[in-house]
Formats: C-alpha cells, structure tokens, sequence
C-alpha cells in the first residue's frame, strides 16, 4: 500500500487517505466513490435522527 | 396442454383449470420443461434443471388433487428461483466461483412456503455474481435476443418471459426485480421491506434486500405474494402482522386514487418510454385516478449516494472472510466494488443509514398528499449487449423500503422490447398498489403479449 504524505493528511484533504489506500481500484469507481461519501458528509442531517432511529418505524433498516 | 399452448396461461387461470381437475400439474410441468428444452439454448436462463424432481413432485400434486386434498391456487404451479436462494440439497453458487461445491442443508423460508402451497419447482435460474453490480451471465432477452434481460435476477425475469415457467423468485437491492420485468413485459411487485422472509437467501445487502416474484399479471403477483409474505422467527427483520389475502383486494374501487407524477429526476431518455407513459396516464384516468404532480424530497442526491455506501459496506462485511482469502475467486466487478466497500468507515456507513432514514421520512411526507406514485419503470429499453441496465428509477423506492410494482405498458415498435410503469405506494399498501395494477391489466392488454422464440 502507498502511504500518504504528512500534507496530505491535513484537514482539507480529508478523502485522500481513502485514495491512498484504493489498491486495486479503478480511477473511474474510485471517484464515484469520493463523490459519494462527500455528499453523504455534506448532508445536513436533523440532530434528532440516532443512528437507531429507523427502528421506531416501518420498515426498519437496522438489522446490523 | 401442450408446450405452445402453456404460454397463454396465468398462474389463476392454471389454478382454476387444475382445481376443476381438467388439466394436471404434470402436464403443465411437461409444457414447462418442453419450453425450456427449445429455447434454453438461446435464452439461458437457468443454472440447473431438476426435471425428474419436478416430475415427481407435480405427480404428487396430482394425486392430491385428486384426492381432494388441494393446497390452494399454487398447487401444480412450476416456478424457478434465482441462484442466491438456498434449496436443501442442491448446489447455490450466487453465479459466482467463490464457493461452487455449496450445497446447503436447509432452504430459504421462500421455498418451504412454495413447497408447503404444492408449488413445483424447476430449478435454479442465473443472476449477476451474487446479485451485485457487473458480472452478468449470458441471458438472453426472450423479446430481442440480442438484448439484456435486465439483472441480476436476469433469468427469473427470462424464464417467465419465455413461459418456462409460471413465476420465478428474483431479490433486488436496488432494481434487480421491477427493472428485469420491465425489460421483459413482465409484471413484479417488490413488497416492503421486511414482508417477505430472506431466511437462506445469500445477502447482497441486507438492510436492502427484497425477495419477490415475476409474473405475467397482478393477479399472479397477489397469488404469489400471499403465499410467501409473513413474519418469520428465523428473520428477525421480517415484519409482524398477519398477511392480507392480497387476491381478495385485486378489485377495490380505485376511482379518485390520488396519483403523484415526480416533476423530476424520473425523465426517460428515449421517445417510446415517454410515449407509453403518456398513454398510461390517460389509462390511469379512464380508472377515475386523479394525477397530481409531486416535488421529490431535497435530499435526493444524497439518499441515492447512501445506498450506494451502504451496499458495498455491508457486502465487504459479508464476504470479508472469503475475500480475504481468496480475492481472486472473486469477479473483476464486484471484487472491486469489495474492495471500495472496504474502505468505508464505520463513521460514513452509520451518516449513509442516517440519511436513508431521513429520506425515507421525507418519502413518507409525501405520500400525505397521494396515494401513489407512479413513473417509468426503467429511463431507457432493455440495453444491447450484457450491460444489465440502470436501475435508478428503482432505488428510490428500495432505498426507502417501500412496495413498488411494475406492469408492461407498451412496447417499442423498433426493437420490440416492453416498456413498464412502476407504481410505489407507502409501507404495507401493498393492496392498493395490486389493484391499481389489476385495474390496468383489465382494461390493457400489454401482459397478454408474448415473445416470439
């Protein structure tokens, strides 16, 4: 595995750790994947949404 | 009956002629397996046929008929399910060459119920390498052969279409069972989440995964829903209540169903598609529907990106140990979707599932002012080629685990491929989805085409 350098950890490059560590993945998914995960950091989610709180309707999507 | 005649038939139309003792269920399984005999080499549908299994049970059927102790609608029915489905006894794969020699001990909860209603089963049938994204099999579209069947319950959806079966058990993730029967004419209904038991079904994701039927009509669907929907101690996500007789709601009153039309995202990207649903809403409103336009939740993006995230997270958590050892045996598609999979973290998979709930909040929201709502099954015809097609139009619906059912609503006039609509509604309303679709069918007659194999 390529390890990332120092600057590269720094707080506004926070997805290249996962680019540094996607052996074996193509550029192509690998973007999708980053666009991806940026948008799920990005959403602005109500504070009263637990990680749990699908159990309280249905259907529930928490069986993990 | 003979093999050319059997394609005409319905699941209710068989049952009603079984029932009346005019025809047996072993000669509607030889028909079946006669039309696998012709046409299997082009279609290929199927992973393995049991043709003396099915034989032996449909002359079992028979004489319990005959007896007069006649299970109900789906005794002598034959059907086919898709190869991530365990069946005691007989080798599952998951289309894939990770672990070929599986053969497992018990069968899904599915099958036992089809068992215990006298259906027949025929066999395995193809899917993309353990219903993930890529790794297509060779089926074949039974309507243009030089065509996708949709995936990955790609030969559920083939072996209904070319009336090698009555039904066939398919799962979806996203869009493995109503973009398929979209692509094959065919109708389908994915129920809600946690109705139907995934007991012995391999998981591509679990907080995701469906199990349904393909069939030609709604009527089909309900027959078969009713049999294998219900709560299950064996799968804990499996929902309490008692399941409706869904057949005995095929005809309720749908005038002034309110049916919402997105004014976004669920755009097709050819002519035809937009020309048959066209065409759909003026039938929806010969039924006394009334159409209202909708504005999708804001966080659309977002919630399409979560189930992605949470997909390849929870399939790398279930092959973690297979993968680990052995990558290679893995296909080049889904081992790189693992690997993606892999570098999830704990952090975003739980902001993924946040986010679904949301979006399935938001979902819920909307249906407080339409009943339904109904858009084009699929953005473009079946793909050329081994590409199994998008499945967008579904994941909406998967992702928020609501029922969503298709029915064929035209065909294009150049390829000949079917197009479909898809009608979602809000958790358990499956009764209301049926008999819209019912409704449909009774005044169209889409469902009653078949291909010329």
């Amino acid at each position: 595995m390529i390890k990332p350098p120092a600057d590269i950890l720094a707080p506004e490059h926070r997805l290249d750790p996962i680019r540094y560590s996607a052996d074996g993945v193509s550029s192509e998914q690998l973007e999708k994947f980053l666009i991806e995960i940026t948008l799920i950091r990005a959403c602005p989610l109500a504070a009263d949404i637990e990680p749990n709180a699908h159990t309280k309707g249905i259907p529930s999507h928490d069986r993990v | 009956m003979t093999a050319s005649e059997l394609k005409y038939y319905t699941i209710a139309e068989l049952a009603a002629l079984i029932g009346a003792k005019e025809i047996s269920p072993v000669e509607v399984t030889e028909a079946c397996l006669n039309r696998i005999d012709w046409h299997e080499d082009r279609v290929r549908a199927w992973v393995a046929v049991d043709g003396d299994a099915a034989l032996a049970a449909a002359r079992r059927a028979e004489q319990e008929i005959a007896a007069g102790s006649g299970r109900g609608p789906l005794h002598g029915i034959p059907y086919g399910a898709k190869d991530i489905i365990h069946i005691a006894g007989v080798p599952t794969t998951g289309g894939s060459k990770v672990d070929p020699d599986f053969v497992p001990a018990e069968s899904a909860t599915v099958i036992d119920r089809l068992t215990a209603a006298g259906a027949i089963l025929l066999g395995k049938t193809t899917t993309t390498e353990f219903a993930f994204w890529g790794g297509a099999p060779a089926t074949r579209n039974p309507w243009n052969l030089e065509h996708t069947p949709g995936g990955s319950s790609s030969g559920s959806a083939a072996a209904v279409a070319a009336s090698m079966a009555l039904f066939a058990l398919g799962t979806q993730t996203i869009g493995s069972l109503l973009r398929p029967a979209a692509y094959n004419g065919l109708t389908c209904l994915k129920a809600t989440y946690g109705r139907v038991s995934r007991y012995g079904v391999i998981p591509a994701a679990w907080s995701l995964d469906h199990i349904g039927a393909f069939t030609r009509t709604a009527a089909d669907a309900a027959l078969v829903l009713e049999t294998i929907a219900g709560r299950d101690a064996r799968d804990p996500s499996s929902l309490p209540g008692s399941v409706p007789s869904y057949s005995r709601f095929l005809d309720m009153a749908v005038k002034d169903t309110v049916v919402g039309i997105p004014t976004t995202f669920f755009q097709p990207e050819e002519p035809a598609i937009a020309v048959a649903m066209e065409d759909a809403y003026r039938a929806l409103t010969e039924l006394g529907v009334r159409l209202r336009p909708v504005e999708l939740p804001a966080c659309w993006d977002e919630a399409a990106a979560a189930l992605a995230v949470v997909m390849r997270a929870e399939a790398a958590a279930y092959h973690q140990d297979k993968f680990a050892a052995a990558p290679d045996k893995f296909g080049p598609y889904i081992r790189e979707q693992l690997r993606i999979g892999c570098l999830t973290s704990a952090v975003d998979y739980l902001r993924a599932q946040r986010i679904r709930t949301f979006f399935r909040d938001e979902m819920l929201r909307l249906f407080r002012s339409v009943d339904v709502i109904v858009t084009p099954t699929t953005p473009t015809l079946a793909p050329l080629g081994f590409n199994t097609g998008s499945p967008a139009f579904n994941g909406p619906f998967t992702n928020a685990g609501l029922p969503a059912i298709t029915v064929p609503i035209g065909f294009d006039g150049l390829t000949g491929l079917p197009i479909g609509m898809q009608i979602a509604g809000p958790p358990l309303d499956e009764e209301l989805l049926l008999a819209l679709a019912h409704s449909y069918q009774k005044i169209t007659d889409w469902h009653d085409r078949r291909p010329k194999l």
